[in-house]
């Protein structure tokens, strides 16, 4: 499988949109379970490559249908990007399930603090291509209700999230935690990162008791000054709608180079 | 599936490390936005990414090692009380349909 993993890798680098297929289901006599797990990768105009030549033998075998195959391109022509869940009768004695997804490529937006800024900046950014995730252990701040564009929402304590997960590249991180203790520990576990964006909210001299403290465990000048602290674009902003706005503007003025 | 996790699986397998991806299928809760979320569990318990930390998470996990042994993907079924689905972050329990995809 690690062939087709690359040959995905490889289609991404260009424009068009790509998406996978997992076998996820079978509900036949004739087609082996050993193929649950199985994929292939397709676009709007066909089949780019199977993960396994016994996948391809048995779909060709059924996808002589051609109505079965259309059924699953279709997708590939669909303007969302969700991923779905796909039943394919391939006769009555054969039924086939599929994950269908999109592969992509998209900047991944990681809030810190579920509170009353988090709220509007989610909606905001989530208009600007980003995949979102939201962090924090308050039950009561952190759901759909609130962030209902959220793609993830993380329910932990923040250095459970940081035991498990890893900072690259492609992630703009925010930190807008309920107080300064949080958004110590926050930054400290990020600010050696390849974030290209890091935010922290904050008054100048929580900022300062902040970097005091980074400064102290050995984090030099040079790294907490390519921290955005204050946070956001100086546009004036007053009500955490507007400190939103001036976060996604900064946000895109990084990512676009500016 | 995100590209950060298809770079992970192509050094993982570069190293010859076995791995599985787990990913949500079905969501039958208020939000089907987490559907697509996927994380990586290799033969070591190392784990990249997330569907949502706690408890499920953890079964998860244990269940992905026992099927990389195997061998073999599988779909699981976890049924969420309300208390536990608003601890990932749903606004009301419900099923949750997780495949287990091995990755040779």
């Amino acid at each position: 499988m690690e062939n087709f993993f690359k040959k995905v890798f490889n289609e991404l680098q260009g424009s068009k949109k790509i998406l996978t297929a997992v076998l996820t289901d079978i509900e036949s006599e004739e087609i082996s379970e050993n193929l649950l797990g199985e994929m292939f990768l397709f676009d709007e105009e066909g089949i780019i490559e199977f993960s396994s030549d016994e996948l391809e033998n048995e779909l060709e075998r059924f996808f002589l249908n051609a109505d079965l195959k259309n059924q699953i391109l279709a997708v590939g022509e669909e303007k969302n990007t969700d991923s779905q869940l796909k039943e394919i009768n391939l006769d009555s004695d054969n039924k086939l399930e599929f994950f269908l997804e999109p592969v992509v490529d998209q900047p991944h937006l990681i809030v810190f603090g579920a509170g009353h800024i988090a709220e509007p900046l989610v909606k905001i950014c989530s208009l600007l291509d980003f995949s979102i995730t939201v962090v924090d252990d308050r039950e009561e701040f952190l759901n759909f209700d609130r962030f209902p564009t959220a793609d993830q929402l993380l329910l932990l304590p923040y250095s459970d999230y940081f035991a498990s997960a890893k900072i690259g590249d492609n992630d703009y991180l925010v930190i807008v935690t309920r107080g300064h203790q949080h958004d110590y520990q926050v930054l400290k576990n990020v600010i050696n990162s390849e974030a290209p964006y890091i935010g922290m909210i904050g008054s100048s001299r929580k900022i300062k008791t902040v970097y005091d403290q980074l400064q102290d465990d050995g984090i030099s000048e040079e790294k907490l000054a390519e921290v955005h602290a204050p946070i956001g674009l100086d546009i004036g902003s007053e009500t955490p709608a507007e400190i939103a706005v001036a976060i996604a503007a900064q946000i895109v003025a990084v990512r676009r180079d500016r | 599936m995100r590209k950060e996790i298809l770079e992970k699986i192509i050094s993982l397998k570069k190293e010859n490390i076995k791995l599985a991806r787990a990913f949500i299928v079905q969501a039958k809760s208020s939000s089907p936005r987490n559907t697509g979320t996927e994380m990586l569990i290799t033969e070591n318990g190392d784990t990249f990414g997330s569907i949502g930390g706690g408890k499920d998470e953890k079964t998860v996990i244990e269940k992905s090692l026992d099927l990389i042994k195997s061998g073999k993907s599988k779909k699981i079924k976890l049924t969420l009380t309300r208390k536990e689905a608003a601890e990932i972050g749903w606004v009301c329990g419900g099923q949750i349909d997780i495949f287990i995809q091995i990755i040779s």
